[in-house]
């Protein structure tokens, strides 16, 4: 390729970057260097990089020190040649790229001997000894292997520092505060801050799950970075299809079933139920060779899911999309084009309440699609510019079900005139006793749309000499996202059944009801504006420095277009990397970043200024008793009284990482981390309004001389959370057929708000200690290993994996307030006492069988999940005079049965 | 490439500068520490039983919650006793309202884990159950009696009580328990009572006041800024009944609640600064 002149370079660097936009890392570096036999480098030797992910080839020739740079390579398996007049050509296959990482081989070229090539199988260094950021890669060849769940979301959890549920806590930091990528594009809810895309797991090339010290080009988040990056294709038709079948039912579940007066419960009052059925398919190839790959993938997921003493279970159906056509009209263009769409729909989404009468279920459709446009531009042998474009759109609706026609959910039935899943928007919604819907539709409806455009533009610079080499990056983002959503009433009335026995409600005698003026509708809007600048600086060999910075610009507006965060954030970053004996085994590292977080669309709609306004009307039966009230009513405007705290600051965390990595025999590597993260400033509210005791727990008064509740927003120093990690941990690389990891962390994190909200603000414990606060007082340890290995039976192969996790916490949080079941009026735990959780082990076992067969092969699996089954959660609820407590298995114990075809 | 090379690196350290010269608003709103002080004399509560009979309790664990609040100003027209300046009469029969800026309590309302004890006890005013027991056995003359009317005598057996009402697995749990050091001490001349204390998250004026006072009980050991109708909810089996709870309002209406017997702050403590430490000494008793 050619070199451009300097001055082109500094136009590119200055003028082009800012004015188009960066995204973050899909790509690994792949480096080294020429020596002969006696150790001394030799320049001008033609190096070609190819592999199955990439098309074509990539060459250059090594520079006056030998050396050699492949920037910005699809993650792959790559072969590395290395050729030169008089010296023996040398091929080093098996060299394995991942993304965000760097690949350093050294190869030894003898002389030109009767042999024509040497081909040496290496898969590079154990220890990237240039890199600083802490966390894992899942590689398809990994995932394939280990009992991961078939879905990207519990594949994360085997990473070090991940923690929690299908939403995991990461780095300390709430569920909410990650960032997730689909090939390097944000594909994070504007809304809640969590995943928002489903797609079919085979598509899955790599999962790079980062917890912390990383780049500045990532990181505009508290949390962690999950990264999920997809195949290609490649230059030979594949196709793969599989069946799965998941089951949960057989597995034991009880543990305890009380009631305060001795009440016994049946059976059936606690039990669940689980059942997973998937599909999918994908077909991948070339439409012309090394120039044009497509892929298109499908699947389709059902499950029924009932909790614990509910008897309909929720239903599932997921239907996913991917398709990716990825051309290069030449060596250094490439073009990518991505499409993903995943509708569903959830029936009986109620699992609450088990007295919820079936017609009065009520369902959630949701998905969306994703469109995807890259271009990569390989400028010359030492400059990249990577440039993105993309839009998301991401729906959820809830709407009543007024009939079905699929008997197994028992559903009223659809007469002949009736449309299934029609909406009914004219029938008011009705509250029955203990609030249980038994109207025939649910009483409320939400159409909720949310939108992402994002452009990106990444650019890179490698290997500059001075002092030293530098690799500069720097790139610049727009972001802009946007809230949409309608809710309502059906019919604009919702009905309160005084009396569920003996209603007429063509008179309407036994009710009184809350009517509501008119659906409401809100926007909230963002626009961000973020760049970044990092150098990767080696002075010597064995010493990196990587430092930079980024500027984050985000205003988030609420649905009066006012400005609810208007944030200017900086986020310095640095960190040091030595090898202190030059061999890439051993790695020690200090880093520290600032990472910040400019809000979510959730923060401005709590400043949203209008709301519902209703009206309250009380039916004839209050006449009985009065004269006069039957026509009384009072009426609430529609206008929302929440205020923002003038002042507030953008949450934050100061990261500082400390941490050794040693290659302690071939492909083993051993490795210890500190982290210390102390966030400050996290989105909090309290009540504006309320003046309380001296633990939080009784209002004394009310500071506007009125009973009505004012809630405000603010980011105060108080509202602050401190993290500990202490890591351990082990990787044996994938060699000889087995593969396998671990990992140990100690983690003590305490804070004032809580570390798990279910909102998207948290409440201050000092000020609030009553509503719902806990301080989180979290000391827990955390053990994560897996591993597979494939045992040769040719032509036969069995693979065998497993994962073992463990999860404690004694304490793992202390109650300021007083806690109680689902918010109803059974206590939990009273003020001051510790929750506490059982030690939860996680035990799956995954068994594959790989059977050649004409053109392709068949793929039998068996998956044993859970087999453990110790975690245990507590239901509990109020039937009349009933109070109830249910103790059971949250995790049944689940078999899974797949078959795969490959062709 | 030297030039280029050496601005980006002046643009990396620029960025690293920015960040570190970041600097932090300040929040209007500010935490006052203080003291409050009640002369030992406020302890001495004449008590009277249903046959008339009289006697006093001289015993710091009578102390009902005290009430403090952050007011625009203090008066002293408006009762026999100063009181926070109030806002105008909106409804016939109703005081105005006072609007405080802030407030918090030495002590609050905790139940006791028995029926009998709703609205009688205060946390930060006993060390044991049988501290409990003792005092409700010997001075209000009133033991605690077990829901088949047996006295109960054993600190276990409360403990076991508490445990059982209140889903506690230990006395740190149990909020009217304190093993610790109690919320008020004695003072080296013997003459107060006095807490350390403070009044969390209030928007600063100048000239705004600090001004509380003690609820002390009635000669049946009641108290009037106690509701027995509110609060969390007991069932278990055939009880059930609800725990109780200062009124929501005492702050805004403070004058409606005060009554014979509680001794009340003299004028108030004018903050000037957001660094002021005020004292509260509540040494007028109200004599109706």
């Amino acid at each position: 390729m050619p070199r451009l002149p300097f001055l082109l370079r500094v136009f590119l660097l200055l003028v082009v970057v800012p004015a188009s936009a960066f995204a973050s890392v899909t790509k690994g570096t792949l480096k080294g260097q020429t020596i002969d036999v006696g150790g001394l480098s030799i320049p001008g030797v033609l190096i070609t990089a190819q592999s199955e992910s990439m098309m074509g080839v990539r060459q250059m020739n090594t520079d006056p020190e030998g050396r050699f740079y492949f920037n910005d390579l699809p993650p792959g398996e790559y072969s590395v040649s290395a050729e030169k007049a008089g010296f023996a050509k040398v091929s080093k296959t098996n060299v394995v790229l991942s993304v965000g990482r760097v690949s350093n081989i050294t190869i030894e070229m003898p002389l030109a001997t009767a042999q024509e090539e040497i081909v040496v199988e290496e898969k590079g260094p154990a220890v990237d000894t240039e890199s600083a950021q802490r966390g894992s890669v899942l590689t398809k060849e990994f995932l394939e292997r280990i009992p991961a769940g078939r879905s990207y979301q519990s594949a994360v959890q085997m990473a070090a520092g991940v923690t929690g549920g299908s939403n995991p806590n990461i780095g300390g930091a709430s569920y909410n505060e990650n960032t997730y990528l689909l090939d390097g594009v944000n594909i994070t809810d504007p809304v809640t801050g969590t995943f928002s895309l489903n797609f079919n797991f085979d598509a899955i090339e790599q999962i790079q799950v980062l917890t912390t010290a990383f780049d500045p080009e990532y990181g505009y988040n508290l949390g962690g970075v999950v990264n999920v990056l997809t195949q290609s294709g490649g230059n030979t038709l594949d196709f793969v299809t599989g069946v799965y079948v998941t089951n949960g039912n057989w597995s034991p579940r009880l543990d305890a079933r009380y009631a305060s007066d001795g009440y016994e419960l049946a059976p059936t009052d606690f039990d669940s139920r689980f059942e997973l059925y998937r599909v999918g398919m994908m077909v991948s190839g070339p439409v012309v060779r090394d120039k044009a790959w497509f892929l298109a993938s499908y699947s389709m997921a059902r499950s029924l899911i009932a909790n614990v003493g509910i008897d309909l279970p929720r239903d599932f159906d997921g239907h996913y999309m991917l398709a990716k056509l990825t051309t290069q009209p030449s060596v250094s263009h490439r073009f990518t084009v991505l499409f993903q769409t995943d509708p569903s729909a959830i029936d009986n989404l109620d699992q609450g309440d088990r007295y919820v009468e079936p017609e009065a279920q009520y369902r959630q459709a949701q998905g969306g699609y994703f469109v995807s446009g890259q271009w990569d531009w390989y400028i010359s042998s030492d400059m990249y510019l990577e440039t993105k474009a993309n839009v998301q759109k991401s729906f959820l609706e809830v709407t009543g079900v007024p009939c079905t026609h699929n008997k197994e959910i028992g559903y009223h039935p659809c007469q002949p005139t009736e449309l299934e899943n029609s909406l009914d928007f004219v029938t008011p919604g009705r509250y029955g006793i203990n609030n249980a819907f038994d109207s025939d539709n649910f009483p409320y409806f939400v159409f909720d749309d949310r939108w992402r455009f994002n452009a990106s533009t990444k650019f890179s610079w490698n290997q500059i000499q001075m002092l030293g080499t530098h690799d500069i990056k720097a790139g610049i983002e727009v972001d802009r996202t946007l809230w949409d959503q309608l809710s309502g009433y059906n019919g604009n009335l919702l009905f309160y059944d005084l009396n569920q026995l003996s209603y007429n409600p063509d008179t309407l005698q036994n009710y009184y009801w809350i009517e509501v003026t008119a659906p409401y509708n809100f926007i909230a809007t963002a626009e961000h504006a973020g760049v970044f600048i990092q150098d990767v600086y080696k002075p010597i060999e064995n010493l990196t420095f990587r430092y930079g910075g980024r500027y984050d610009r985000q205003i988030t507006r609420n649905d009066q277009g006012d400005a609810i965060v208007d944030a200017h954030l900086w986020g310095p970053r640095v960190s040091v990397i030595w090898d202190p004996w030059a061999n890439q085994k051993t790695k020690l590292q200090a880093s520290f970043g600032r990472f910040n977080d400019g809000g979510r669309l959730a923060v401005a709609s709590y400043m949203s200024q209008s709301g519902l306004g209703q009206k309250l009307t009380l039916g004839e039966y209050f006449s009985n008793f009065t004269s006069d009230v039957a026509n009384n009513y009072f009426y609430v405007p529609n206008e929302n009284t929440n205020t923002i705290m003038d002042g507030t600051i953008a949450p934050r965390s100061d990261d500082f990482v400390v941490g050794f990595e040693r290659e302690v025999i071939q492909d083993l590597v051993i490795s210890t981390f500190f982290e210390g993260k102390f966030t400050r400033y996290i989105y909090a509210w309290d009540e504006l309004n309320l003046v309380w005791d001296e633990d939080g727990y009784n209002v004394l008064g009310y500071s506007n001389g009125t009973v009505e509740n004012l809630y405000r927003m603010r980011t105060p120093s108080i509202a602050r959370r401190d993290y500990y990690r202490l890591e351990l941990g082990f990787n044996k690389r994938s060699a000889d057929r087995w593969e396998t990891f671990g990992n140990y962390s100690y983690t003590f994190s305490r804070g004032t708000v809580q570390n798990s909200p279910s909102a998207f603000m948290q409440v201050p414990q000092e000020i609030e200690h009553y509503v719902n606060g806990y301080l989180p007082t979290d000391i827990r340890h955390d053990v994560a290993v897996g591993g597979w290995w494939d045992i040769p039976d040719d032509p036969w192969t069995t693979s065998v994996g497993f994962t073992l996790m463990l999860e404690s916490g004694y304490p793992l949080s202390r109650y300021y307030g007083t806690a109680y079941y689902g918010g109803g009026s059974l206590l939990k735990d009273t003020r001051g006492s510790y929750a506490r959780t059982e030690t939860w082990w996680n035990l799956n076992i995954l068994v594959r069988q790989d059977i050649p067969v004409r053109k392709g092969a068949l793929r039998a699996t068996g998956q044993l999940s859970n087999i453990l089954n110790n975690r245990t959660g507590e239901f509990a609820g109020i039937t009349g005079d009933n109070r109830w407590i249910i103790s059971s298995r949250l995790d049944p114990i689940q078999v899974q049965l797949g078959g795969e075809y490959t062709f | 490439m030297h030039t280029s090379t050496t601005y980006t690196l002046l643009a990396s350290v620029g960025l690293l500068l920015g960040g570190c010269a970041y600097t932090e608003d300040a929040l209007n709103h500010f935490d006052f520490n203080g003291t409050v002080r009640i002369p030992v004399e406020a302890v001495q509560v004449e008590m009277r039983d249903d046959d008339n009979e009289t006697w006093t309790i001289d015993d710091p664990r009578a102390m009902g919650p005290i009430y403090m609040g952050v007011f625009p100003s203090v008066v002293d027209n408006l009762y026999d006793f100063s009181h926070p300046e109030i806002g105008p009469v909106t409804s016939d029969g109703q005081s105005g309202d006072a609007y405080p800026l802030g407030g918090n309590t030495v002590g609050r309302f905790e139940w006791g884990c028995y029926q009998q004890l709703i609205c009688q006890t205060v946390t930060g005013r006993y060390s044991s159950y049988d501290d409990v027991l003792e005092f409700f056995r010997d001075e209000v003359r009133d033991p605690i009696l077990d829901t088949n009317g047996q006295e109960v005598t054993s600190g276990i057996e409360y403990q076991e009580q508490c445990f059982e009402y209140k889903y506690a697995t230990d006395d740190y749990e149990i909020a009217f328990i304190d093993d610790g050091q109690l919320d008020f001490a004695l003072t080296s001349d013997g003459q107060y009572y006095e807490a350390e204390t403070s009044i969390p998250h209030v928007p600063f004026y100048e000239g705004m006041t600090v001004w509380g006072w003690a609820d002390m009980p009635s000669e049946g050991f009641g108290f009037t800024t106690c509701n027995s109708s509110i609060g969390e909810s007991v069932y278990y089996y055939e009880e059930q009944y609800d725990v109780g709870s200062n009124f929501s309002d005492v702050l805004n209406f403070p004058g409606t609640y005060i009554d014979h017997g509680d001794y009340v702050e003299n004028e108030g403590y004018v903050l000037t600064s957001t660094e002021d430490e005020f004292v509260l000494e509540l040494g007028f008793r109200y004599e109706d």
